[in-house]
């Protein structure tokens, strides 16, 4: 891996629309990948990131186009983190049990609401707090 | 969405000429496949060679198409790359779905059901 020696932050932001989401996860695969991250994990990364933003675009603005979705990447030796900021409604973020369903009863599996579990899975850290006016989610991951 | 369809026999082999299947572009490709399966396909190959991301949207946009299939059809996966497999397993659909290496393995097997 090839962490910064000191803390480094990147700030992007984007309309809220579902087809500018990919920016961000070019964007958080390109600074993973260079980091030396290992492939599966990076993709991990970018997919949390990319369900916190979709979530945010669904929910927090309900999917009308036209708002700032932020997203800041802050890297240290010990920890990526992303932090997902919108000005729209505060959500509720429920956990849920992981992925419990029946394989086999096909009626029965889940078409949505995956997201949230996806990041409870993936990160390490996930708090939702204000800051300002906005509403931040913050997914952090420790580094070995 | 770039879909390219082929049949082999009675099995439909559908492969996504796109990069990614996101919440950007998972009802374009539910929609097709839904068209196909009101067409009267019942046996699909879902080939994933050229995606690289997918998203919880996408993989419920594909698990959409298994439902809409009924107890009457099949779909399976083949030539998923590394990381994509990574998601079916992160979210225990690789129990879910059949996943095949190559995409006549996969044909073989669906035809064989």
């Amino acid at each position: 891996m090839s962490l910064p020696p000191v803390e480094s932050c990147l700030k992007i932001s984007i309309d809220s629309r579902l087809d500018q989401v990919f920016l961000v996860s070019h964007a958080v695969r390109g600074i993973c990948s260079q980091l030396g991250l290992e492939k599966i994990l990076v993709y991990k990364l970018e997919l949390a990131v990319v369900e916190a933003v979709n979530n945010t675009i669904k929910h927090a603005y309900g999917s009308r186009p036209g708002h700032v979705v932020e997203v800041i990447i802050t890297v240290s030796r010990e920890r990526i983190r992303f932090e997902i900021c919108d000005a729209g409604e505060v959500l509720d973020l429920p956990k849920g049990e992981r992925f419990n369903y029946n394989p086999r009863d096909r009626k029965g599996l889940p078409e949505g609401g995956m997201g949230l579990q996806i990041i409870q899975e993936v990160m390490d850290e996930i708090t939702y707090h204000r800051r300002g006016e906005l509403n931040c989610l913050s997914l952090g991951k420790r580094l070995e | 969405m770039m879909i390219e369809e082929m049949k082999n026999g009675r099995v439909l082999v559908i492969k996504p000429r796109e990069r990614r299947i996101d919440a950007a572009s998972a009802n374009a490709f539910k929609t097709r496949l839904k068209e196909l399966i009101q067409g009267r396909e019942r046996f699909i190959v879902l080939d994933l060679a050229e995606v690289d991301f997918i998203d919880s949207t996408g993989l419920g946009a594909i698990v959409t198409v298994l439902k809409a299939l009924g107890g009457d059809g099949e779909l399976v996966i083949c030539n998923p790359r590394e990381t994509v497999s990574s998601l079916f397993r992160l979210t225990r659909m690789n129990r879910v779905f059949q996943i095949f290496s190559s995409v006549e393995e996969a044909v073989a097997n669906i035809a064989g059901d």
